[in-house]
């Protein structure tokens, strides 16, 4: 099933909108954990547990959902395809895994902040889930950005499934039934680069 | 896993950093020449498929390995807050 470019693009926007928020938000929750594992203030640090609990449930997890749905959409909408081409195979893969990831580590990061919020001074055994909180961000943004070198690259590849795809397609060129998705093909390539058909009427 | 590596570099693998056109795009809807379908029909998984795979599956082993031997968030914050030695408000 083929979107509308209207429909396309509002996807497109959405996924890419909650994949930089999913990079930025991650970003600042690393900056928290930095400040809550060095700083001897502890209010800030209380703090900034109390504040990466909310930012987890609120802005990261909702982002990385929106950013898998979102991505799935755009690709099944398109002759992208899911399955299609290894790239954006790979991205689903790893969004998958980076998104199960994150919510495996929901439930520990509400119980450091659930300690923040109950006492003044976090204890020393916690000593190594502050650090934690620390690496798992730091890897995440190698991650994400991961995902993004990969939409912007697209790596050239394309999948068993995909090759039968294009080969069925090719078929259907070669029989006589392209000149529509010819012309379509090439309205979608003007479209893309921001051409638009009224100006050709 | 070395020859992943250091396999001599082939024409496939020159190209798999150029962006592939769109694939609405009439060009690689088959309108350009017979020789672009040939040459990805007969293509393999591309190396850097084979290496990513590769660094993602010793990854989720990493983490399954640490969550499972206790060295992950794990079971210290499963501990109230006065075995941690904090003080309650």
């Amino acid at each position: 099933m083929i979107m509308t470019p209207g429909f396309r693009k509002v996807m497109l926007t959405a996924h890419v909108t909650s994949s930089i928020g999913w990079f930025g938000a991650v970003s600042a929750f690393l900056a928290l954990a930095i400040v809550g594992m060095t700083s001897q203030d502890r209010d800030l640090v209380r703090a900034a547990y109390l504040v990466m609990g909310l930012t987890t449930w609120f802005v990261i997890v909702p982002l990385a959902l929106v950013s898998l749905l979102t991505g799935v959409v755009s690709s099944l909408g398109t002759r992208w395809g899911l399955f299609r081409y290894y790239w954006v195979l790979m991205k689903f893969v790893i969004t998958i895994l980076a998104t199960l990831v994150l919510l495996v580590h929901t439930q520990p990061i509400d119980r450091l902040s659930g300690a923040a919020a109950k006492t003044a001074v976090l204890g020393a055994d916690l000593h190594g889930a502050q650090l934690e909180m620390v690496i798992a961000p730091s890897l995440a943004l190698v991650v994400l950005l991961v995902l993004t070198v990969l939409s912007v690259y697209k790596p050239r590849g394309m999948t068993p499934y995909g090759q039968r795809k294009q080969d069925e397609q090719r078929k259907d060129v070669t029989a006589g039934d392209g000149a529509n998705d010819k012309a379509q093909g090439i309205a979608q390539e003007l479209e893309d680069n921001g051409v638009h058909a009224a100006a050709f009427k | 896993m070395s020859k992943i590596f250091f396999r001599r570099a082939t024409k496939e693998d020159t190209h798999m950093a150029d962006s592939p056109s769109h694939p609405n795009s009439a060009r690689s809807k088959g309108f350009d020449t017979r020789v672009r379908y040939a040459h990805q029909s007969t293509t393999t998984t591309p190396r850097w498929v084979k290496v990513s795979v590769v660094i993602i599956l010793l990854l989720v082993l990493l983490f399954v390995i640490l969550h499972l031997t206790g060295n992950g968030f794990g079971d210290h914050m499963h501990m109230s807050i006065i075995e941690h030695g904090g003080q309650p408000l």
